[in-house]
């Protein structure tokens, strides 16, 4: 038998033969067309793989509603770190309304910048990538979707095109929740006695309100449609309602809250 | 900065060579294109980096796994006639490595690459990568049903 390192080398240039300038000339006029009516290298990044190879946007069983889902809300995102690769999604338009009557603002901050501030957070949770539900978590597309003033950070993680899993990072841990495009979730606690909700709401919300039947009424601007509600309160929650409002103050949606 | 060609004729047998070992031969030389087009258009950033090789092998691999799920690497046959040199086992054998294992074996026993070059590409420590090549190569040895005569 020929020796196994020539066979290698063989083998792979054979069947993956050198790439030609050509080829990446064809692929980067196709980008710089689409350029001028995408933003981000996300986008860029993504529609190459829609132009260039029609196919990959097949997973194995078909494009289905949630890959469009996941490729939506990286729409407009940039990367903010680079290993792994976490996009930040820009915040939903600002409400053009009066919002003081929506109760209190609870605000979610962008990653700051492409840089290390995330890094203690990746080796968190890739750390404790054991307890997670996925089989290979922290490998597929990540998002920060924000953090609040407590420095608590929402991150979502697609495992699949079908599922992704939530989790919520502050100080030294972290709490998960995991499904196929769920409604809402709770995360985890904090100290002295409190949860913190996820929700998600449509792509185009503005404005989520989250209402609980004990008087508690939150707002946020999501990213997108994604939001973080950290809840004072001893004991289970209560149930209440999540509601989505546009640009104007409109309802786009409403939906019940019951744990 | 380097210049794009330049980068072009250094990186791409790596990534290439690389993708084509993680994802099989038809997806993986088709993520290395899609990538380095990509690079193209946004030189002037990624030109910068202190290790844009890595930076493009980890882009690849992120949208390459977002588009792909679950579908198994695909390594064909390739003819006698065409490459004499290689056993006809060997797609298959593989194909029954780790993406992980495939890509560590290939990249230092198929190119030479260095524990810490190779560490350095996918992001991994050196002594993970080392636990990769003597798993993978276990493996493929044992379905090739080569032994070592050191």
């Amino acid at each position: 038998m020929r020796d196994l390192d020539e066979q290698l080398r063989r083998y792979v240039d054979s069947v993956a033969p050198v790439i030609r300038p050509d080829e990446l000339r064809d692929g980067s006029q196709r980008i710089r067309r689409l350029v001028p009516a995408l933003a981000g290298a996300v986008v860029v990044l993504v529609a190459v793989a829609l132009v260039i190879v029609p196919g990959l946007h097949q997973s194995p069983t078909g494009t289905t509603a949630s890959q469009r889902f996941v490729d939506s809300l990286l729409a407009n995102a940039t990367v903010v770190h680079e290993d792994p690769i976490i996009y930040q999604p820009q915040l939903g338009s600002a409400p053009a309304f009066d919002t003081s009557g929506l109760g209190t603002e609870v605000t979610l901050h962008a990653a700051s910048s492409t840089g290390t501030d995330l890094d203690a957070t990746m080796q968190l949770l890739t750390s404790d990538r054991d307890t997670t539900p996925a089989s290979a978590p922290w490998e597929g597309p990540i998002l920060h979707i924000g953090s609040l003033d407590d420095g608590t950070r929402l991150l979502l993680n697609f495992v699949s095109d079908r599922d992704y899993f939530w989790a919520i990072t502050s100080g030294s841990e972290f709490a998960e929740g995991a499904g196929t495009l769920d409604r809402y979730g709770e995360l985890g606690s904090f100290s002295p006695g409190g949860t913190y909700v996820a929700v998600r709401v449509p792509l185009e919300t503005s404005v989520v309100v989250f209402q609980l039947d004990d008087g508690t009424t939150l707002w946020q601007r999501p990213a997108v449609g994604h939001g973080l509600f950290p809840i004072m309160r001893y004991g289970e929650l209560p149930p209440g309602t999540i509601t989505a409002l546009d640009t104007t103050g409109a309802t786009i949606g409403q939906w019940p809250f019951d744990r | 900065m380097t210049e794009f060609s330049d980068f072009v004729s250094q990186a791409e047998a790596v990534l290439r060579r690389g993708l084509v070992a993680r994802f099989g031969a038809d997806t993986g030389r088709t993520a290395a294109v899609d990538v380095l087009s990509w690079a193209w258009s946004r030189w002037e950033r990624i030109g910068g980096m202190q290790n844009p090789t890595g930076y493009l092998y980890r882009v690849a691999v992120n949208q390459t796994k977002r588009r792909l799920v679950r579908r198994p690497a695909r390594f064909p046959v390739v003819p006698y006639e065409a490459e004499p040199w290689v056993e006809p086992g060997l797609p298959a054998a593989l194909a029954q490595l780790s993406p992980r294992q495939r890509e560590v074996v290939v990249l230092v026993h198929g190119y030479g690459m260095s524990h810490s070059e190779t560490a350095e590409l996918l992001g991994l420590k050196r002594s993970t990568i080392q636990n990769h090549l003597e798993r993978g190569l276990k493996k493929l040895r044992t379905e090739l049903g080569v032994h070592d005569h050191a």
